[in-house]
Order: C-alpha cells, then structure tokens, then sequence
C-alpha cells in the first residue's frame, strides 16, 4: 500500500512529462513504423480509388481486419504485407537482393636492395624482391 | 461550465497540435486526469496511447484512420483513438482535421459492453467533449476562435465563460 502511494505521488507531479519519459526509443520506433506502415497502405489504397472493402476483397478478408491494419496498432507479418504489396502495387518491404562488396586487405611488404652501376648495365648486389603482396584473407 | 484551451507542450512535434481542457478551478487538464485515473491499472495501455499521440505529433498527423470517428454528435468531431486490440482503455477526443486534436478523457471499457451509453464513466467523458465541442464550433463560428495558418494552433480567445 506505501509503495502504491509513492508511485502515485511521483506521477502527481507532472504526469505527462513522466509517461512521455517512459517511452523507450525502441518503443517508439516500433509505433512509428506501425503506424507509418498503416498510412502507406491508405496512401496506396487512395491512390488506387480503393475504399476499405475493396482491399478485403482483393485479400479475401473481412472489412474489419482492414480498419485494425489500417489503425496502426497491427503487428503484421511480412506475408501479409507480400499480400498487400502485390494487389496495392507498392513497395512496403525493402528486401531487394543486394551485392555486398567484399573487402580484401592487403599487406604490402618493401624490401630495399642495394644496385650497383657499371657502364654494362645495373646488376642487383644481392638478389630480393622489391615488394610482396599477401593476400590476408587467403 | 468554465473551461479553457490548453496546449500540452510536453508534445512537441509540427505535424498535429495537442491540446487539451482544463475544467474549471482545474490544475490538470482532462488528459492528464486520465493518466493519473488509469496509470497504475492499465501501465502499458497508457504508454502505448502516449506512444501514439507522440507519433501523430511527429510524424504522421491525425489521421481519420487512426480514430474511431462519429463518437458524438454528427459534424462534431469527437473521436476515440484506436489503441491496442487486446486494450481496456477508451481515450475521447475531438479532431480538427489532420493537424489538431483536443484530448478528453476516458476510462475502462469492460468487455461487455456495446454501446458507451451502457457505462457511466464512458458516458460522462463522451458527452462532456459533446457539450465542449459544440462550445468550441460556436466560437469558430463567430471567428473568436481561427486556426493558424498551418492548421496546427488554435488562435484566439481559448476561455470560456458559464455565462456565454
């Protein structure tokens, strides 16, 4: 009972302020891209003239699931948003193949050697490579 | 009834203006009376309505999809924000277009229930945003009260008297 009264007082100070301050940024974004979701999906509907209805019958659902995706509060599955994608003629999943590059490091070896002159030509001292290239992923 | 206007700052996005109402003699204004009312019972419904008012804030606007409309009175625009499916939480409000909300208050709504008339808690928030609706449109009206250019604030003479 003490602890309930605690917790009460601390929210009777500025209630707004402490609820807002409880809202973790994983949870928000999580909200935003529901709700963000939701309205591309209205978006694409309007831009196909199509009103709830339409899009449950080109789902096969009923009108009401339509108004629970559309109030952003759903959770969806990615086959349902496949679904959507395909009758809307919109993008709502980003899960194009992509080349990633492949990075290769180098270690670059320098050896010096000594060359002598003579009127028949440059003859190298000792023999040695002048540089190696290995492979560090190999 | 005396009440006035209040915008809740603590909302500070440019897509949707937050207000809410302050009855009178009131400090709290009827939105954070239903965060106090419902914080220790229903936690995770408050944070999640909260949640989505910061969304429409900041993000998308108040959209019409987002609400369940005709909540009042035809044309008066008192809604409820769609919340969770599995939520106990009613939360009224009155939209003006996609770029303003007034939030009311709300409570629990029992499973059982068909229709808001068949609880009183729901009842009396519903039809006090009703009576304050109807005070608002009167004002809009008679041009006391315009919005701003970006539809987002309300300007003008945001108390109201019992005797009007």
């Amino acid at each position: 009972m003490k602890m309930m009264n605690s917790k009460a007082e601390k929210y009777n100070k500025d209630i707004l302020g402490e609820v807002l301050a409880e809202i973790t940024p994983q949870e928000q974004k999580r909200t935003d891209n529901r709700m963000l979701l939701a309205a591309k999906i209205k978006d694409g509907m309007n831009a196909k003239g199509w009103k709830n209805k339409h899009l449950a019958e080109a789902l096969n659902q009923q009108p009401s699931v339509i108004t629970k995706w559309l109030s952003g509060t759903h959770n969806f599955t990615s086959d349902t948003l496949s679904d959507i994608e395909d009758v809307l003629g919109i993008k709502l999943l980003a899960v194009q193949e992509e080349k990633i590059a492949q990075v290769n490091h180098y270690h670059l070896l320098v050896t010096s050697t000594a060359v002598n002159e003579s009127p028949h030509g440059i003859s190298l001292s000792q023999s040695g490579e002048l540089y190696s290239i290995q492979n560090k992923n190999s | 009834m005396n009440f006035k206007l209040t915008k809740l700052h603590q909302f500070n996005g440019y897509k949707t203006g937050i207000y809410s109402i302050n009855l009178e003699n009131e400090q709290e204004t009827l939105f954070e009376r239903f965060l106090k009312e419902n914080i220790n019972s229903f936690k995770g419904e408050i944070i999640d309505i909260n949640s989505r008012i910061v969304t429409i804030n900041k993000k998308t606007g108040a959209r019409d999809q987002f609400f369940k409309l005709k909540e009042g009175n035809p044309g008066d625009g008192v809604c409820a924000l769609y919340d969770e499916p599995n939520s106990k939480l009613r939360l009224y409000c009155i939209k003006y277009g996609s770029t303003l909300i007034v939030l009311g208050g709300g409570g629990y709504k029992p499973k059982n229930i068909r229709t808001l008339q068949e609880n009183e808690k729901l009842k009396d928030e519903n039809y006090l945003l009703r009576k304050i609706s109807k005070r608002i449109t009167e004002r809009i009206k008679n041009k006391e009260i315009k919005f701003s250019e970006d539809g987002t604030e309300f300007l003008g003479n945001l108390e109201f008297e019992n005797d009007e």
